[in-house]
């Protein structure tokens, strides 16, 4: 019975096939085969309608971390589709669909050889998402991006063939080479390989932000707890140099879709650190910290979906509707780390950890680290707040007119009613989990 | 039930009905205070009774005065509401994580009072100060609470007394706890983003700035750093802090001499006045610690009243500056006659809860060394000085140009005869009652 729940994959390979049929069925209607450029709605809410029952009825059976996984990406596909996907071409939404199977295959797959195949059609679609853009600075960001893919991917295949020549075989548990490492910190865009994900992410839509900023991220933390669950020095190096440069390389940004990719590398570099101690009160930490990674980011995605580009121009987001300027405030109080917020959840496991290994130096670097940071997000908070300040009164709490402007309300009022929601359990669970754990 | 109100209020009530609730539920923490108070039916420990008690007092005034003054309050509220459930919170718990969270969120709201209710263009500047610094100290509490767990295993500070503690750790522990809440009181050098606070703050966050959110860092020290410390600790952690504070006393002191804004004055002095009363904690005799929090209790129903009345002469003149005033005697003379009061309060005048507070804080302190009380003494009559001066400067001084002003309304008077009415009373009438039930054993459960 559950064996059939859990493979999802089959179902979704069959719902890709039958919106494939039903486009060159629908292209077929149409004289003259002209393309058909938008999908119908009841697709969207189909599937949407689809994966609600698939995840409430999976959820009963998560067992594994794998389990918990699987029910995990699918949860943020769901997501994707409902929250940012503004695009509706056959092309895209296939190319979603299919990057959701290969995502879900991922998580089944114990071959290092198919993965890297699975690898590569993710590699694949996204640059297939990016150039479909069509500008100029979204064609050449996506080459870029390709053709540095190549070459760590020429590095991944090196550690393939030593790995085949010292077990004779792709199916290993655990991974220690360095070549193969390369493959999986480009994906993360951790320092010094986060160029790519910077290029791309200034010229996309936010669905595919959404897709390399958070979703694919969780595929690589698990591969990373699959095959490299050990302690290692390199990763708590690597994790450490992305903390730093991070936090500096995003004081000099005005762009808000720059500072959230820096932010992700700040966070991802926190997570490998956590990772790096490889003990299981390291494995519940990561979890729990890539929880709090997924909300905070997630929110930051919606926010940016209201705020304009540039950190300057939203300077009287606080003057046109106070409501909205407090809660994106709240969302970087968050980053900040001030608790009781999310945000502060994220960075005291480590602190956790560090202080059980008397790593004080660590500690100290980690602290001015976040130091840096709290610039970054005060910045923001300042335009947001004081931009305007000569005729900011508490005067505008109404939403006025039309769908769009509710649309708007609810998305602030989830944003508040998360963080709130996270101010009144959090603190317990941690000190339950970590109990539990000792 | 707090929480409920506020939510109900914010949310679901409109017009008449709303100040319904808000009056119905006002009156119920009120008649709780009542009944916990005469029928010594303590849920919380007694210390902590006359912090509850100044919290209700203070937020109702700020309340009133909101309602009259800003009329805006439907807005505000939530705000002002949320930031009482925290000190609340802070005052209730022995639980060092939920103190913590309790007392960093503070920050938050008082980020959105400053930028909110602040006119000029430098409350950036203090909304800048007033985060790093506290994320500063922020940095040390979290420290010492980490590594407060790892050592002992809970953050439970009444189970303190059946651990076996390490003197080193003890002492690490300490003083980042001190250093944590040195932030708060504040203590030199750390002080200066209070000042930018006060000045660039709206009344009703200055009131609150000097009345509840100074005390926390003491009543942190008092509930997690005092009963930790055991007694070679205290020996060793009292032969440099005390130094310390009292350069801060003094360099505090020269530094009221030269200030002209008012509001700068009442900061400073409120500064030089929680130093000495964590002399007087350090001190770590009964009488030092009774006098301590005699003091701060003290300080906070003088410092409210101080900003309130700074905050009435701004919303009349538009200005803070000491030589822009003088005759006050003649134009508004019940706003004087308070003011005047609520001065010799500050001076530590015979009669007064703060005289009380002072005299056991130097019984206390004498205990220990007789040289340092008398060094103290005449620190601090700098700032007694200082209060009459600006007292007779501003009552008596060079006569203003303008002629007529409205004296005091309904609010303004109530809220200001209040303080001088519960100031006088417990200096007065309540003393002995309040030296006695204060106990040095009950810190340490």
């Amino acid at each position: 019975m559950k064996s059939y729940f859990f493979e999802i994959e089959s179902l979704i390979a069959l719902w890709i096939l039958l919106s494939s049929f039903y486009m060159i069925q629908r292209e077929k209607r149409e004289k003259n085969y002209k393309v058909v450029k938008n999908f119908p709605e009841w697709i969207q809410s189909t599937t949407k309608l689809i994966f609600c029952a698939l995840l409430f009825l999976s959820f009963f059976y998560v067992e594994t971390i794998e389990d918990f996984y699987r029910y995990l990406v699918s949860f943020l596909f769901l997501i994707s589709i409902n929250w940012f996907l503004e695009e509706r071409s056959y092309e895209y939404w296939t190319n979603i669909l299919l990057l959701f199977l290969t995502v879900l295959l991922f998580f089944t797959l114990e071959n290092l050889f198919l993965i890297f195949l699975l690898l590569e059609i993710q590699t694949f679609i996204i640059y297939f998402l990016v150039i479909k853009k069509g500008s100029r600075e979204a064609t050449r960001g996506a080459i870029q991006f390709f053709f540095q893919n190549v070459v760590v991917t020429f590095f991944f295949l090196i550690g393939l063939y030593f790995c085949y020549l010292n077990f004779e075989s792709f199916s290993i548990n655990r991974v220690d080479d360095l070549f193969l490492f390369l493959l999986i910190f480009f994906k993360l865009g951790l320092f010094p390989f986060h160029l790519w994900i910077l290029n791309l992410l200034k010229v996309t839509n936010k669905l595919l932000a959404f897709l390399l900023g958070i979703y694919l991220k969780f595929v690589y933390f698990f591969f990373i707890f699959k095959f490299c669950f050990y302690p290692s020095p390199l990763f708590l190096i690597m994790g450490l140099t992305s903390l730093i440069f991070g936090s500096i390389g995003g004081l000099f940004q005005m762009n808000w879709i720059l500072i959230f990719v820096y932010s992700m590398i700040v966070n991802v570099g926190n997570i490998l650190m956590i990772y790096s101690f490889g003990s299981f009160m390291s494995l519940i930490f990561s979890i729990y910290v890539q929880l709090f990674y997924l909300i905070l980011s997630t929110f930051f995605l919606l926010a940016l979906r209201e705020l304009k580009e540039e950190v300057k121009d939203s300077s009287n987001e606080y003057t046109m509707n106070p409501w909205s300027g407090i809660t994106y405030s709240i969302l970087f109080f968050s980053f900040m780390g001030i608790p009781p917020f999310v945000g502060f959840f994220i960075k005291i496991p480590l602190i956790i950890l560090l202080f059980s290994k008397q790593a004080f130096w660590l500690l100290f670097v980690f602290f001015i680290a976040n130091l840096f940071s709290l610039f970054l997000y005060l910045r923001g908070t300042k335009y947001l707040i004081f931009g305007g300040y000569q005729k900011s009164y508490w005067c505008d709490l109404k939403f006025v007119g039309g769908r769009e402007k509710r649309e708007r309300a609810m998305i602030l009022t989830s944003i508040n009613g998360f963080q709130i929601l996270f101010i009144c359990f959090m603190p317990m669970v941690l000190v339950c989990i970590v109990e539990l754990i000792l | 039930m707090l929480l409920s109100s506020c939510v109900f209020h914010f949310f679901f009530s409109k017009g008449e009905r709303s100040k319904l609730w808000f009056f119905f539920y006002r009156t119920t923490i009120l008649l709780i205070f009542i009944l916990l108070f005469f029928n010594r039916i303590v849920l919380m420990d007694e210390i902590m009774f006359l912090f509850y008690f100044l919290n209700f007092l203070t937020f109702s005034f700020i309340y009133f005065y909101n309602h009259f003054s800003l009329k805006m309050s439907k807005e505000i509220l939530p705000l002002f509401l949320l930031l009482e459930i925290s000190i609340y919170l802070c005052l209730w718990t022995t639980n060092l994580l939920l103190f913590y969270i309790a007392f960093e969120i503070t920050l938050f709201f008082f980020f959105y009072l400053i930028s909110i209710l602040g006119s000029r263009s430098r409350k950036i500047h203090a909304t800048y100060l007033l985060i790093l610094y506290t994320v500063f100290g922020s940095i040390f509490l979290l420290s010492a609470m980490v590594l407060f767990w790892f050592i002992y295993g809970t953050l439970e500070i009444s189970n303190l007394s059946l651990l076996e503690r390490e003197p080193f750790l003890e002492r690490v522990i300490a003083l980042l706890l001190f250093v944590g809440f040195a932030v708060k009181v504040p203590l030199f050098p750390l002080h200066l983003w209070l000042l930018e606070a006060h000045v660039e703050a709206h009344t009703t966050t200055s009131v609150l700035l000097a009345a509840m959110i100074l005390k926390l860092g003491g009543i942190g020290m008092l509930k997690f750093m005092v009963p930790f410390l055991s007694w070679e600790s205290q020996m060793w952690f009292l032969s440099w802090i005390v130094g310390f504070l009292v350069f801060g006393l003094i360099f505090c002191s020269i530094s009221l001499i030269y200030q002209l804004d008012l509001k700068r004055f009442v900061a400073l002095s409120s500064i030089i006045h929680m130093n000495f009363s964590m002399i007087s904690l350090f001190s770590l005799t009964e009488e030092g610690i009774s006098g301590f929090i005699l003091s701060m209790f003290a300080h906070g129903l003088t410092a409210a009243g101080l900003f309130f009345s700074i905050g009435i002469l701004y919303e009349r003149f538009g200005s803070r500056n000491l030589l822009s005033f003088g005759s006050l005697v003649i134009l508004l003379p019940r706003f004087t006659f308070c003011f005047f009061i609520f001065l010799l309060c500050n001076a530590s005048f015979p009669g007064t809860l703060n005289f009380l507070g002072e005299i056991v804080s130097f019984f206390g302190i004498q205990e220990k060394s007789f040289s340092l009380s008398l060094f103290l003494l005449i620190i601090l009559s700098n700032t007694i000085l200082m209060s009459f001066w600006v007292g007779v400067k501003l009552s008596f001084g060079n006569r203003l140009t303008v002629t007529k002003f409205s004296d005091i309304h309904f609010s303004e008077r109530f809220i200001l005869y209040s303080l001088v009415f519960f100031n006088l009373l417990f200096g007065l009438f309540l003393s002995e009652r309040l030296t006695s039930f204060i106990s040095y054993e009950i810190l340490f459960f």
